[in-house]
């Protein structure tokens, strides 16, 4: 690097490329602005933190913050909350998008795909707000799920009042919300996948059963490996918009996730503590981002992985 | 990346770690609360002649308002200012205040609507001292007033015994919240009077669930959907009953205690237990936590009891959009009756009521170097007390360009009803256009440029009769039991437990009522709520109301209105 041909050689590729470079300048200032230098408040997790003084004028407390937060009631039974949800939602959801775009893929009349793919990521676009209402409804105790079942000669279990349904219809009205949203990153990955592949399968005797799993699901695992990596950074973020307009009191003990518990201490304006409890979600993210990368790397020996 | 990039980054970033986490950390911090005002305001003088101007961030109703209103410049004449009003909803405040505030754009004069707010404001800097004497010498008339309808607000705007702000009064909040029954249900299962008792109200809602009170022939109706949406609705009327407020500081035996923990809030559980299993309750009121159903499942004729009902233009027949008119558009037949408080065991009728205290006017830190603006402001504040033609030209607009008062109702032109009291004049008789103007016309809600109500202060003259008698019988100021502090997070400690705590007990409560849970758990609850930070509430609480006694004394709130 320290070389003299090698740095003038660099600055004759800058030279070369300065009309990129110059395009890429407002995206970085972007983000220089707008996600590092904020970054830097974060300090404030680790301060008592006056907002006449200023992020920097306020006085260090060391970690006092966040032993108050573990100190607390609740905060400790939020990150339980907080994980299960996340881990439940990782292994029944994560695959959901990929079987959609397999079956997607498989279906030959273009306006009857086309029609399912914008009917299942619909939901996408819907606010929980809308939603939260309609499943009440749907699974509340004068609700059809509910009647119907009354007349199936069942009794229905209270699906939004039981810790355990209330999980379950959690993560199924989740999978429902966003499968059809997930499947368009598979389905633009599936089309990239070189026709010849399948074309030396049809001849070597491959049908279409053999040929997804030999060719199709392979060619998918890159980019499932790249979303299981990115998805594992918010594990510590369960999904405040669809949990905050489900839950009631009765399910609080399983449904009071990190980001309620936050909501309701930033009413009296503490702000350090607010900063401590995202310093702990972001760096648990970032471990967990790290090393799931990590692990992909080694186990497909380098070959995979997001960076 | 190189491996040695790799762990050069990974190093820097726990360096920095725990070189924040090692910061030396100066125990006194920053006594903000605690430093002494630099404000000599015995040399203070106000010159009225001299302009001065005001940012001025008022209550969060307005949030369409304009400015230049008539009501803006009929004050800026008048006491020779010049308003800048800040208009926001309650999401603006919420978000965009606390940015505005650390950028430093504090506002001369600033509404809050709670105590913990004041602490915040406090702890930050925001806000400046304000002495109870300067109170008192600028500004008479309307300390009268907040004694006389809403003393406990004192408590809202002090720590550690100094005073931070003005408090205001909402002195409608005196009366208790009450309910609605459907007349024409009653009749129909055979009960000729709207429930008084526990016993009668619980006769009426089984009624209403197994005698078919709509007369369609199936049993598909309920006798309520309690409101679960805030800890000061939960079976508030219930509660009542019981002479208990289950998530309030009450008075007993001359010492603060929360009511939850009462034995009657046992007995009261008991009693709604029973009702939950008998089916008379709409099976999904718990999960109806941003209060949209209450109301609706009323309209259309699922259940026959609606709590809280409050508003006296709910009963207004001639009118569409009231809940009489709603409910008469889903069953012809609908008849509705307010339902008046209930009575306890010794007959008399008891129903929650907020109090007439209500929020709290501050004065930025940096009216310090201005406190002749503070001067001024309480100098308006006072002759709007003190003045009934300016009292009214504040909160509705001017006689007879923004509204006109009918001592009798007549028929208007293309024969509709001209009410008796206070009329919107077109074009002001849009809602819009009457928030546009910072005014409150109708309705008991605050004002924005003098933080007080209208009701009882010039009742006897604006109200209608009607609407005069319907408070009289239904809404009686001496039914309505108060939390004895005002707002429970006066207690310095509130901040950090009291939240938490409501929570647990609502959940707790329901559980109870829903049969989740066995009655004689209540005993575990009371344990568990003192151990959860209660013990510590309860000890501020009743240091408070000791505090509280110091300050009527030095306000001069008299001895026969504690």
């Amino acid at each position: 690097m320290s070389d003299e041909p090698n740095r003038r050689s660099r600055w004759v590729d800058y030279g070369r490329n300065l009309g990129l470079i110059s395009m890429a300048i407002p995206v970085v200032l972007f983000f220089l602005v707008f996600s590092y230098v904020p970054m830097t408040g974060q300090v404030i997790g680790f301060k008592d933190y006056v907002m006449s003084d200023g992020v920097f004028g306020s006085a260090w407390v060391g970690l006092d913050n966040f032993a108050r937060l573990f100190g607390s009631e609740d905060f400790p039974r939020a990150i339980r909350n907080t994980l299960t949800i996340s881990m439940l939602r990782l292994c029944c959801g994560f695959f959901a998008p990929v079987l959609l775009a397999l079956m997607l893929n498989e279906v030959r009349m273009a306006g009857y795909k086309r029609s399912i793919q914008t009917l299942t990521y619909l939901p996408h676009f819907f606010s929980w707000v809308i939603l939260g209402g309609i499943f009440m409804m749907i699974f509340g105790g004068g609700g059809p799920v509910s009647v119907g079942a009354k007349l199936l000669g069942m009794t229905p279990p209270s699906f939004l009042t039981d810790d355990f349904w209330f999980l379950v219809v959690l993560i199924v009205t989740g999978i429902w919300q966003s499968a059809g949203w997930g499947a368009i990153i598979y389905l633009a990955a599936l089309s990239g996948i070189n026709p010849g592949l399948y074309e030396a399968a049809v001849i070597d005797g491959a049908n279409r059963w053999r040929q997804t799993i030999h060719i199709t699901i392979p060619c998918l695992i890159p980019t499932m490996i790249t979303l299981f990596v990115l998805s594992l950074g918010g594990i510590l973020t369960a999904g405040f918009d669809q949990i905050y307009n489900l839950y009631n009191p009765l399910v609080f003990d399983v449904a009071d996730i990190i980001d309620t518990y936050v909501l309701r201490r930033m009413i009296g304006l503490d702000l350090s503590l607010a900063a401590a409890a995202g310093m702990f979600q972001g760096v648990v993210g970032l471990i967990l981002v790290v090393g799931a990368n990590f692990i992909a790397r080694k186990i497909s020996k380098g070959e995979q992985g997001v960076w | 990346m190189t491996r040695g990039e790799k762990i050069f980054l990974i190093g820097l970033a726990l360096t920095v770690i725990i070189v924040l986490a090692l910061m030396p950390t100066n125990a006194k911090s920053r006594e903000v609360m605690n430093l002494p005002s630099p404000v000599d305001w015995a040399s203070v003088e106000d010159d009225p002649a001299q302009k001065l101007y005001l940012r001025w961030l008022g209550i969060i109703a307005y949030s369409g308002g304009k400015e230049g209103s008539w009501i803006e410049r009929n004050l800026e004449q008048r006491f020779n200012i010049e308003l800048d009003p800040l208009f926001m909803d309650g999401n603006a405040y919420e978000r965009r205040r606390p940015l505005m505030l650390v950028g430093g754009d504090i506002p001369d004069v600033m509404w809050a609507g709670d105590p913990l707010q004041v602490r915040a404001n406090l702890r930050n800097g925001f806000i400046m001292e304000i002495p109870y004497e300067v109170i008192l010498k600028h500004a008479p008339h309307y300390v009268k007033l907040v004694n006389t309808y809403g003393k406990e607000a004192w408590l809202y705007t002090q720590y550690q015994g100094r005073n931070f702000g003005l408090p205001t009064v909402q002195a409608g909040g005196n009366r208790p919240r009450i309910g609605c029954w459907r007349l024409d249900w009653l009749k129909r299962v055979g009960i000729d009077k709207v429930p008084e008792t526990v016993e009668e109200m619980r006769e009426a809602l089984h009624r209403f669930r197994y005698n078919d009170p709509d007369g369609n022939g199936r049993q598909d109706t309920y006798g309520w959907s309690p409101n679960i949406t805030h800890w000061s609705l939960i079976f508030d009327n219930v509660f009542a009953a019981y002479d208990v407020l289950a998530f309030d500081f009450m008075k007993r035996d001359g010492k603060v205690v929360w009511g939850g923990l009462l034995p009657e809030t046992k007995e009261a559980l008991r009693e709604l237990r029973k009702w939950y299993a008998e089916d008379l309750f709409d099976p999904d009121f718990v999960l109806d936590t941003q209060g949209r159903q209450a109301e609706s499942k009323f309209i259309n004729g699922r259940v026959g009891y609606s709590h809280p009902v409050d508003d006296y233009g709910n009963y207004d027949q001639a009118l569409e959009s009231s809940l009489w008119g709603k409910t008469r558009a889903f069953d012809p037949r609908s008849e509705l009756a307010a339902g008046p408080p209930l009575r306890n065991k010794d007959g008399q009728r008891r129903g929650r009521s907020w109090g007439g205290a209500a929020h709290i006017i501050q004065f930025g830190k940096h009216l310090e170097q201005h406190p002749e603006k503070v001067i001024r402001v309480l100098r308006m504040m006072d002759a709007i007390a003190a003045d009934e033609a300016l009292y009214m030209d504040t909160r509705n607009g001017k006689r007879g360009l923004h509204w006109e008062y009918n001592p009798e109702a007549y028929l208007g032109p293309g024969g509709k009803v001209i009410k008796e009291g206070i009329v919107q004049l077109p074009p002001y008789d849009d809602e819009n256009r009457i928030k546009e103007n910072a005014a409150e016309l109708l309705g008991g809600g605050n004002v924005f440029f003098f933080p007080c109500s209208m009701d009882p202060l010039y009742d006897e003259k604006y109200m209608s009769a009607a609407e005069r008698d319907w408070l009289e019988q239904n809404r009686k100021a001496e039914w309505g039991m108060k939390n004895v502090l005002g707002k429970s997070d006066v207690v310095p400690s509130s901040g950090r437990y009291l939240g938490d705590l409501l929570n647990y007990q609502t959940t707790f409560f329901i559980e109870i009522v829903i049969g989740t849970r066995a009655i004689d758990e209540f005993d575990d609850f009371v344990v568990e709520w003192r151990r959860r930070g209660g013990d510590g509430l309860l000890q501020e609480a009743n240091e408070m109301y000791q505090l509280r006694s110091a300050i009527y004394d030095r306000v001069g709130v008299p001895e026969d209105k504690r």
